[in-house]
């Protein structure tokens, strides 16, 4: 077979290389001059340029960073609207239990158990008819006053 | 196709550049140079204040129970330009608010309006009745409204509220700033449509809540005392009349009742007459209730001895003016005891000879005639007393039986109340104390007790007092298994600076007798009868028998009777 000069370089066996040994530099006279920097090689920038996981974490951690932010922010947005859903039901359960108290006293007020009682023939008894007996040595309990408000 | 010249395109991008330079700059002076004044403008659109009101205290009786509350109501109004069907919309709306379908028409028609009431404080039921039919112009704003769960229970004494819930009358007025709390703020951020923006401001400053004014009301007692005085109005066909219970060692007030009366939750229909509380506020002439201060002075002056013996006419000429006792009599030989048990306005009168002017009058202000008692209501009479530099004969034999002064029932109490309690005052009180949030009661703080009379006068005035009702003109207080200490009166009314034939019979007294609890006055205004002791002391008997059940109140060992002229 015969192949280009280029090709039969390729597949050529590599030469034999005497193997490296590391050279005795000699002392190096004192530096006169800065060190010049090397500028960098030409090929190394274009091949981070080209590097994938770069762009792969970037992407990665951009588009948690958004993803984490609508989510707080619904959070927020769900939590404020909840609250509010819980501070009406709180109103509305104060005005439940007023309401509540006022239906209590006013089915419980004299006034209307007085007028429920003429209305089924009861009436007060005359002065005489009730007697109170007196128990030595046993005292009345008064009634309940209030100490606490409601 | 032929290009266009160089130039004019320079020129075009040249134009593009300035405006978009322009457009740019302006941005730049928006957004960077006013944007302060434009974010505050924008922050006043959206953020508003809305003014939380404080929920007002509610008003319990002394063992907690409401009398007094508020609740959640509705303004219903309307916006006349939606309003599509007005006769119709007026008829549906009108049932349900109780309404004339015309007068609703009308203000439905209103012309150039946006905004009219259709119905001020309306119940929460038939606010949602009214809501539930999404009736086109028709709107509704939450507002507070009083109730008063027990209706017309001590009306005068709780007073009431108007639509912008201050207090108007009675305790709601007296106690306003500690009932009304104080209001409170929300502010919150609303999108263009007036909903909350639901990641928007939101500050709450809460609204701090009204006290609640713990009375010394009892809701039974209260009660009772109303049936009774109610009745007895009728029965004795009187204009009016006013109670007043009293624990006599504390000055707690129990009831406090005027009739007529009326319903608080309904008090633009009230008549004017009927909202006043004149326990407190209108003064009469007492009477021959007035007759223990007489004895009292006596007494403590020691210018009359227990067993002291007068020779009492029926009549006598004082200053030119004639005196008489109610029934002619022949002349009667009567003790101090018997004047009282008695009630004889002529005997009254020696007595208050022997004692003098100075001393009377220094035991009518000791007793706080012509002084308000400091109860805590508002408009609370003092009562008038002559001044003493002109008292005369006449002046000193009328006050002795009680005319010539004037006092209110409630002054009345406490007089009764002193000699009950060993001859010490105490203020009397209609409020124990409020209470906040946390439910403790902060109490109120009324006057020290002052000593009027000494122990052994107000010892010797319970017995003469136990005599009216034993064996004088008391006898229908009696309240079987009890002593009851009181006196009856029967004052003639003064209308336009001339006295007339009409009267106020009174009955004021406390029991038991030997351990006193509870001081009642009754009065009942121009009864048929004039005699306190048919009018008024039916009334006491009835309340203080409610009263003793009510408070548990046990019998004590009764009393010694007073020397009487007839005694061995």
């Amino acid at each position: 077979m015969s192949l280009p000069a280029r090709e039969a370089e390729r597949w050529a066996p590599a030469p034999q290389q005497p193997p490296r040994r590391r050279a005795v530099s000699p002392a190096r006279p004192p530096a006169t001059h800065p060190p010049i920097p090397t500028p960098p090689h030409p090929h190394r920038r274009m091949r981070r340029g080209h590097h994938t996981a770069f762009w792969v974490l970037t992407a990665v951690v951009v588009s948690s960073l958004v993803v984490g932010l609508v989510s707080v922010n619904a959070m927020r947005v769900d939590a404020a609207y909840r609250s509010r859903s819980l501070a009406e039901e709180i109103r509305t359960m104060i005005d439940e239990r007023r309401t509540l108290l006022n239906d209590v006293a006013h089915l419980s007020s004299p006034s209307r158990i007085g007028r429920w009682a003429v209305r089924q023939g009861l009436v007060h008894p005359a002065a005489g008819d009730v007697v109170i007996l007196q128990v030595p040595g046993f005292s009345h309990p008064t009634p309940p006053t209030v100490e606490a408000g409601e | 196709m032929r290009r266009p010249p160089a130039g004019r395109l320079v020129a075009l991008l040249g134009a593009m550049v300035l405006a978009l330079a322009g457009v740019g700059t302006r941005l730049v002076v928006l957004q960077v140079g006013d944007h302060r004044a434009f974010a505050a403008q924008g922050l006043d659109q959206r953020v508003h204040l809305i003014d939380l009101p404080a929920e007002r205290g509610a008003i319990v009786d002394r063992t907690g129970v409401p009398l007094a509350i508020t609740l959640e109501a509705s303004d219903v109004y309307a916006d006349p330009r939606y309003v599509t069907d007005p006769i119709g919309e007026a008829a549906r709306i009108a049932r349900i608010l109780d309404l004339q379908p015309r007068q609703v028409e009308r203000l439905l028609r209103t012309p150039d309006s946006t905004f009219v009431y259709l119905g001020r404080q309306v119940d929460a039921e038939d606010a949602e009745k009214l809501e539930s039919l999404g009736l086109p112009g028709i709107g509704f704003l939450d507002v507070p409204k009083r109730y008063y769960p027990a209706g017309a229970l001590a009306p005068q004494v709780l007073g009431f509220v108007g639509v912008d819930a201050t207090g108007l009358a009675g305790l709601e007025f007296e106690y306003q700033d500690v009932l009304a709390g104080s209001s409170g703020t929300r502010t919150v951020e609303l999108s263009a449509d007036g909903l909350p923006i639901a990641s928007g401001i939101e500050v709450v400053e809460p609204a701090i809540r009204g006290r609640t004014l713990v009375t010394t009301l009892d809701r039974e007692v209260q009660y009772l005392a109303q049936e009774a005085l109610q009745r007895a109005v009728k029965e004795n066909g009187a204009k009016g009349g006013t109670i007043v219970v009293m624990d006599a060692r504390t000055g707690d007030v129990y009831a406090m009742a005027s009739y007529p009366w009326f319903d608080p939750n309904d008090f633009e229909t009230a008549e004017r007459d009927a909202i006043r509380n004149r326990a407190v506020t209108d003064m009469f002439e007492p009477g021959s209730v007035n007759k223990v201060v007489t004895a009292a002075a006596a007494l403590e002056t020691g210018v009359v001895g227990l067993r002291e013996v007068f020779r009492v006419p029926s009549w006598m000429r004082v200053g030119g003016y004639t005196v008489n006792d109610s029934h002619a009599h022949p002349i009667q030989d009567m003790t101090l005891g018997d004047i009282v048990a008695q009630s004889s306005n002529i005997g009254s009168a020696m007595i208050a000879e022997r004692v003098g002017n100075a001393d009377l009058a220094s035991v009518l202000a000791r007793f706080g005639y012509g002084t308000p008692t400091g109860i805590g209501f508002p408009g609370e009479a003092g009562g008038v007393v002559p001044d003493l530099l002109n008292w005369t004969d006449i002046t000193r034999t009328t006050v002795s039986y009680g005319q010539g002064i004037s006092m209110t029932p409630l002054q009345m109490a406490a007089v009764y109340a002193t000699v009950a309690n060993d001859g010490m005052w105490v203020q009397p009180r209609l409020v124990r104390g409020t209470s906040g949030s946390d439910g403790r009661l902060q109490p109120t703080h009324p006057d020290e007790p002052r000593r009027v009379l000494s122990e052994e006068t107000a010892t010797m005035l319970t017995r003469m007092l136990a005599s009216v009702v034993s064996s004088g003109t008391g006898g229908a207080a009696d309240i079987p298994g009890y002593q009851v200490a009181g006196k009856t009166g029967t004052a003639r009314k003064l209308v336009d600076g001339r006295y007339v034939r009409r009267y106020m019979a009174s009955f004021v007294g406390f029991f038991p007798a030997s351990d006193p609890r509870v001081a009642i006055a009754v009065s009942i205004d121009e009864p048929r009868t004039i005699y306190g002791g048919v009018a008024a002391a039916p009334v006491f008997s009835e309340i203080a028998r409610h009263v003793i059940q009510r408070l548990a109140i046990p019998a004590a060992p009764p009393v010694s009777l007073p020397p009487f002229a007839t005694d061995p």
